[in-house]
Parts: C-alpha cells; sequence; structure tokens
C-alpha cells in the first residue's frame, strides 16, 4: 500500500466520524425487519386476502421462512462489512514527514495520495450544521502546492485538533 | 413441492423439488459468502495496518456469518 520511508513515524491516524455509517446501519436494520413486517401485514386482517392465499403464505413461512430469512440476513452481513469496510479503509495517516491520504473507493479501486508538509499552504476547518457541531467532526480543507487538487478530509473526528496537530508537525518539519 | 416448466414451452420438460432448489440456493449462497469473505479479509489484512479494531471485526464476521449459514443448513432439512 504505502511504506514509511527511514525515519518517518506514524503519528496520529484520521477517520472519518463513525455518525457517518449510522444511516448505512438504520437502512440494513429496516431492511431486516422487513420481511417480518411484510409476514404479518400479510396475515394480518388489515388486507382482505382470500383464506387459500393466507394458507399459502403460512405453509411457506413454516416450510421455508427460517431457510429464507437467514440467509436474507447473511446477505445483509455482508453488505453491512462491505460498506463498513469502505468507511474504515479511508484515513488519512500523519506522519512526522508527510501527510498520507488513503481512499478506498469500492473494492478494486484505491487512490493513495501523499503530500509533504513544505507543500501545505493553508488549512480551513469547516463544521456545518448541529450535528457536526454537537458531536465534534467536520471537514478540514488542505490547500496545497503543487497538487491539482485540494486535500480534503471530510467528516474527521475533533477537525481543530487534527489541523492544530498538522500545523504543529509542520513547523517541527521546519525546524529540522 | 415440486415445480415443472411445462409453461415455459421448452422443446424439454423438467421437474425439480423445492428441497432441491432450496439445496441449490444454499450452495450458491455458501459460496458467495466464500468469495465475498476472501476479499475483505485481504482488504482487512492488506490494508488495515494491522489495527486491533480490524482483529475483532474479523471475529465478529466470521461467527456471524457462520452462525447464520449454520442456521440456513439445519433449515434446509
Amino acid at each position: 500500500m504505502f511504506k514509511f520511508e527511514e525515519g518517518e513515524q506514524n503519528i496520529k491516524i484520521v477517520r472519518r466520524h463513525y455518525l457517518v455509517i449510522l444511516p448505512m446501519i438504520f437502512i440494513i436494520f429496516i431492511l431486516a425487519l422487513t420481511p417480518i413486517f411484510i409476514y404479518y401485514f400479510l396475515i394480518s386482517n388489515f388486507l382482505s386476502l382470500s383464506q387459500d392465499f393466507r394458507i399459502i403464505i403460512e405453509s411457506f413461512v413454516s416450510g421455508w421462512g427460517l431457510f429464507a430469512y437467514s440467509l436474507w440476513l447473511l446477505l445483509l452481513w455482508i453488505i453491512f462489512f462491505i460498506e463498513w469496510t469502505d468507511y474504515y479503509l479511508d484515513f488519512w495517516v500523519i506522519t512526522n514527514k508527510r501527510i498520507i491520504d488513503v481512499e478506498q473507493k469500492g473494492f478494486f479501486y484505491r487512490e493513495v495520495t501523499s503530500f509533504s508538509y513544505t507543500q501545505i499552504q493553508d488549512i480551513t476547518v469547516e463544521t456545518k450544521g448541529l450535528i457536526e457541531t454537537f458531536f465534534k467532526f467536520g471537514t478540514l480543507h488542505v490547500q496545497t502546492a503543487g497538487h491539482n487538487r485540494d486535500i480534503i478530509i471530510k467528516d474527521s473526528y475533533y477537525p481543530e485538533e487534527v489541523r492544530t496537530l498538522i500545523l504543529k508537525t509542520q513547523e517541527q518539519s521546519k525546524a529540522i | 413441492m415440486n415445480f415443472q416448466t411445462d409453461f415455459l414451452n421448452l422443446p424439454f420438460s423438467l421437474t425439480f423439488s423445492g428441497e432441491a432448489l432450496a439445496d441449490f440456493l444454499f450452495f450458491i449462497v455458501a459460496g458467495l459468502t466464500a468469495v465475498f469473505s476472501l476479499i475483505l479479509f485481504f482488504h482487512w489484512r492488506k490494508y488495515g495496518l494491522g489495527s486491533a479494531v480490524l482483529a475483532i471485526t474479523e471475529l465478529v464476521y466470521l461467527v456471524g456469518a457462520a452462525v447464520l449459514l449454520f442456521i440456513a443448513f439445519l433449515s434446509l432439512n
């Protein structure tokens, strides 16, 4: 993936806030319960279904319900871990020599960008809205010289602290 | 429960049981689970920087997947 240079030390690994994956967890939770809701909805008296249809549904559920539901849960289980991997393998490594931006996009696309502290021109912290303010996460914009694009650290934990750390490390690297 | 393919107007007729269909489905899902597990483990081990969180994740994932596959297997009979 990437190798640390000689004398390079890992200072901090910055990841996205866990709240970012909460909507996905909520959707998977709802999808996991959906077959149960559909079943109870169909057999309830809420719909005027024929008795034969209800018997077919009940015989399917008693015969194959557990099998089908466990496969459904297994599918959701795998989807959850695929999404979680996508979330967890997006990170930024702050070392004493440079910042490494690792971006995972799906399974087989990975982008690794690194830039030294001499390239950093400015760092802006953006905290938008009540949730980001309350849970202390936000977006860091790192403007760099010599790169086609700015480095953006989205939904970072404690962005102010990360900014301070980067600036402090930048000062220390200049002193060396 | 048996299924027939007469309604498809094929030059031949197939009859297969619900049990056979379930067995087939189970092995397809088990195979896909194995493939996705290998891909996930590859990513966690290669790109995870040896994180302790990923070690726990591996365990949780394996236990969950194994339990669900086991339940599916037991409910086949």
